[in-house]
């Protein structure tokens, strides 16, 4: 059990304040509910570049991290297509430098050229070095697209051509700032040896005062039901052949969403699961083969992956997946292999709570998804999901004309 | 009253206090094996170490000592592979097993009354491993497309041969391996160097929620006849053979980025100077702040990303640096680097500059023994090289509290000698 407190500032901030005596340190965690799937579609990998830009001061700040860094702290940030989140890790006695910090940003930016000019460059070098320059880099920029029509999932994060990055201005900047990086679209959660009498007053100096209004509302065009199977074969100069499988699932906060979950670990969750074991090691048609769910809000992805064994055809290694679904589909699975996928997701969450990055992490973003407490619920509805949850499910999404296909055919 | 804030005045800063390395309790398990507890029972869970002292340092041929250790797993004398996995697994635990130059490391994570039911399966892997060939094979395929494919990216291929450089093929630290090792060890390889695994000399660690039944079955394992065997054996020694060029290039035509690697020998914990040299490091390239990231990324905007570290082993130490920049500018990072290395050993730093580096590192060092398994970790990381953390780790604080501009600027010309460095190119020589 997490326990948490929860306030909304009179400008809307959401605080969730998590006190852990078992630690010197203390976590300070926003969360702005804006992401890649906000995007212009001619604008692509702006949420991410703009996370770069909230490093290059804020309005009374000059230097972020040099703060951060003289008060022991460490802080970092990440993108993804639904919401972009910020951390700093520091003793607890100088937790009010994180506040000072954060708040100024929230408050405003310094805009300046030069850092727009910069973090563009940088941000083309991580396209490059993620994307680009080692094998199997761009199976996502090509599966995307074909998974996804009209949904803003058809493009990555980091964007989908490096020129939209090279060509953000710093209009589009100060437009995407005003538009989401508000109070009342953020989620401020703390966790530390702190409690809420200590903690709050203090958030409410710094962020208090910040009075800017959110009217920004998520224009998500949705994704029509998938009427026949797509496939792309990409020649590239790559080891070995490759094949992502993708099936769309539900979003985040359906009752199905655990269902697939466990369906991915009945697959290939630890050294037991049935495709390292089928697969893997008795057929040895794959070096490597995993299953797992994209983890989106919106109606994600349901995903089979892996290299193929060096001279294994896709053909075999297909119907060696197929069967293993189909397995699935027709309930050939026993009651204490739930118990023990089941029994994974529990120790995982108590692996997770030792951690108080974590714990004010996920704060927010159950927060962000619904409610905070559904932290603390979450492993009693994984347990309740029964085998027949799991058949249904698996029919569902394991049709033919509900999947896309992407190959690397090594280039000879 | 919201306007009384004055944001352009930073709170004020608390220093950063060290206040010994935190107590724990070390008894002896079974006749003569070490063991060192951190009990927290604020947690539900419990990390379970074992750190057996033989490794790739004492083996005969590549890869022996990595595939005997991940092949400890793979089948006993009482359980198969999947009967192994499959137990791993129900009991939500997780079980990691690998070689280093020195040591089989063994470590269970586990929810804390998980642990007992898991540590018969811990003394069949130890005691009676068979080590099936089949098994064997599919791990060895699987791992050569592994390196095939990190063959193929740049930093995969300058992290394989650098080491080669600073220590010569023929020391086990600087061994490159290749793709026909794959295809070259047989069982009987595994079951020769199992013969040659010291257990006798075993240090445990157990960490976080302890349950009282544990101790005396960890007891009892223990004693078991492999770790009482009193067979010593002489380490062998290889002498270290650097390479006389330090310039060094493997062309990848079609790199879109390139990766650099500088590397230089230093000293290790056990030399006075090492906490200043950690210094020196952060403020060269080990943190955000430093004069790398801020030179190479944030003003000229050439790399994702770009970090100094220094890695120490039992017999050496080194510092390098590495980064995968823009194909076209390798040859400007290049410079700018040795820039940023000669201006460190030409001008003492600022105060503020060593007072923001200290308190980042700092503020890492406190981070770092946050919890029962980061002190673990700690005492892991300190016993190899024979020395005491209570001691060590607040001698470390001292020196570096203590530590001026000159210092710095005393170490950076001692130790990191531009004519001394190692320079590799994988990608483009632009």
């Amino acid at each position: 059990m997490v326990q948490f407190e929860k306030f909304t500032l009179q400008n809307g901030l959401k605080v969730l304040i998590h006190n852990d005596i078992s630690t010197p340190m203390a976590v300070v965690n926003i969360l702005y509910g804006v992401g890649a799937r906000d995007e212009d579609e001619n604008r692509t990998g702006f949420a991410h570049l703009f996370e770069h830009l909230m490093f290059g001061g804020s309005v009374n700040i000059p230097e972020y991290d040099t703060p951060v860094e003289q008060a022991g702290g460490e802080n970092n940030a990440f993108t993804n297509n639904d919401f972009t989140n910020y951390y700093i890790s520091l003793p607890a006695n100088n937790i009010e430098t994180a506040f000072w910090l954060e708040s100024d940003r929230m408050l405003n930016l310094a805009f300046s050229e030069k850092s727009l000019e910069v973090q563009r460059k940088v941000v083309v070098e991580e396209f490059k070095q993620r994307y680009l320059n080692q094998p199997y880099g761009d199976a996502w920029l090509h599966l995307r697209p074909m998974a996804f029509k009209t949904h803003p999932y058809k493009w990555a994060t980091i964007g989908k051509e490096i020129g939209h990055i090279e060509n953000a201005t710093m209009d589009d900047v100060k437009a995407f700032y005003s538009k989401w990086y508000n109070p009342a679209n953020a989620i401020l959660s703390v966790a530390g040896p702190l409690d809420s009498k200590t903690v709050l007053p203090l958030i409410e100096k710094w962020f208090g005062g910040i009075d800017k209004p959110h009217s920004a509302i998520h224009q998500i065009a949705t994704e029509p039901a998938q009427t026949e199977k797509r496939k792309l074969v990409l020649e590239r100069d790559v080891p070995f052949r490759s094949v992502f499988k993708a099936w769309h699932m539900p979003e985040r906060n359906h009752p199905d969403y655990k269902v697939c979950d466990l369906i991915s670990d009945l697959l290939s969750n630890g050294p037991s699961s049935r495709l390292y074991q089928n697969v893997v090691k008795k057929l040895n048609l794959f070096s490597s083969l995993n299953a797992y769910i994209s983890g989106d809000f919106d109606p994600g992805l349901f995903m089979i992956q892996g290299e193929l064994s060096d001279g294994q055809s896709f053909d075999d290694a297909l119907k060696a997946i197929d069967n293993e679904i189909a397995e699935i589909v027709a309930g050939n699975f026993s009651d204490h292999e739930l118990e023990k996928v089941k029994n994974k997701i529990e120790s995982a969450f108590e692996f997770a709570k030792t951690s108080i990055l974590n714990k004010a992490m996920n704060l927010a973003i159950y927060e962000w998804i619904g409610d905070a407490a559904d932290m603390n619920s979450e492993v009693e509805k994984y347990k309740q999901i029964s085998r027949n949850d799991i058949i249904r499910v698996a029919k569902t999404i394991f049709r033919d004309n509900n999947l896309s296909e992407l190959f690397y055919e090594p280039s000879k | 009253m919201k306007n009384d804030i004055d944001r352009l005045n930073p709170p004020t800063l608390k220093s950063l206090q060290f206040d010994g390395f935190p107590e724990y309790h070390s008894g002896v398990l079974g006749k003569n094996i070490p063991c060192y507890t951190f009990e927290n029972n604020s947690s539900g869970v419990v990390k379970l170490d074992l750190a057996i002292p033989t490794g790739s340092w004492h083996q005969q041929k590549p890869l022996q000592a990595s595939t005997t250790a991940r092949m400890l797993s793979e089948g006993t004398k009482s359980m198969n592979a999947f009967a192994i996995a499959e137990a791993i697994d129900f009991n939500g635990a997780h079980i990691d097993i690998g070689a280093s130059h020195h040591y089989i490391n063994l470590s269970i994570y586990a929810v804390y009354d998980k642990l007992l039911s898991m540590l018969p399966l811990i003394q069949s892997i130890l005691t009676e491993p068979s080590f099936p060939e089949n098994e064997m094979k599919t791990l060895l395929a699987n791992n050569k497309q592994d390196f095939a494919i990190s063959s193929r990216k740049v930093m995969g291929i300058a992290r394989r041969v650098f080491p080669a450089f600073l220590f010569g093929e023929n020391h086990p630290y600087g061994k490159i391996l290749k793709e026909s090792d794959f295809d070259n060890l047989a069982a009987e390889d595994l079951f020769d160097f199992y013969k040659q695994i010291s257990f006798q000399e075993s240090k445990a660690y157990l960490s976080g929620h302890v349950d009282g039944n544990v101790m005396s079955e960890l007891d009892k394992l223990f004693a078991n006849p492999i770790f009482v065997a009193k067979e010593s054996f002489i380490e062998s020694s290889f002498n270290i053979e650097e390479a006389t060029e330090k310039r060094h290039y493997i062309e990848v035509a079609e790199a879109v980025q390139s990766a650099i690697v500088f590397g230089v020998p230093v000293v290790g914990r056990k030399h006075e100077d090492f906490p200043l040299l950690m210094l020196a490091n952060t403020i060269l390239g080990g943190y955000f702040g430093s004069r790398l990231m801020k030179s190479i990324r944030e003003e000229k905007g050439l790399t994702y990303g770009i970090s100094s570290g220094i890695s120490t082993k039992p017999y050496s130490a080194h510092l390098s640096i590495q980064t995968e920049v823009k194909a076209e500018t390798t040859s400007i990072a290049v410079d700018e680097i040795f820039k940023e290395i000669s201006r460190l050993s030409t001008k003492p730093v600022s105060n503020e500059e060593l007072n923001t580096a200290r308190n980042y590192l700092f503020g890492h060092f406190l981070r770092s023994m946050d919890g029962p398994f980061q002190l673990s970790d700690r005492l892991q990381t300190v016993h190899p090289e024979g020395l005491l953390p209570e001691i060590y780790y607040s001698n470390y604080w001292n020196k570096a509290v203590s530590a001026t501009p000159d210092d710095i600027l005393n170490t950076v010309r001692k130790y990191l000698i531009p004519e001394n460095m190692h320079v590799l190119i994988v990608g483009k020589d632009k």
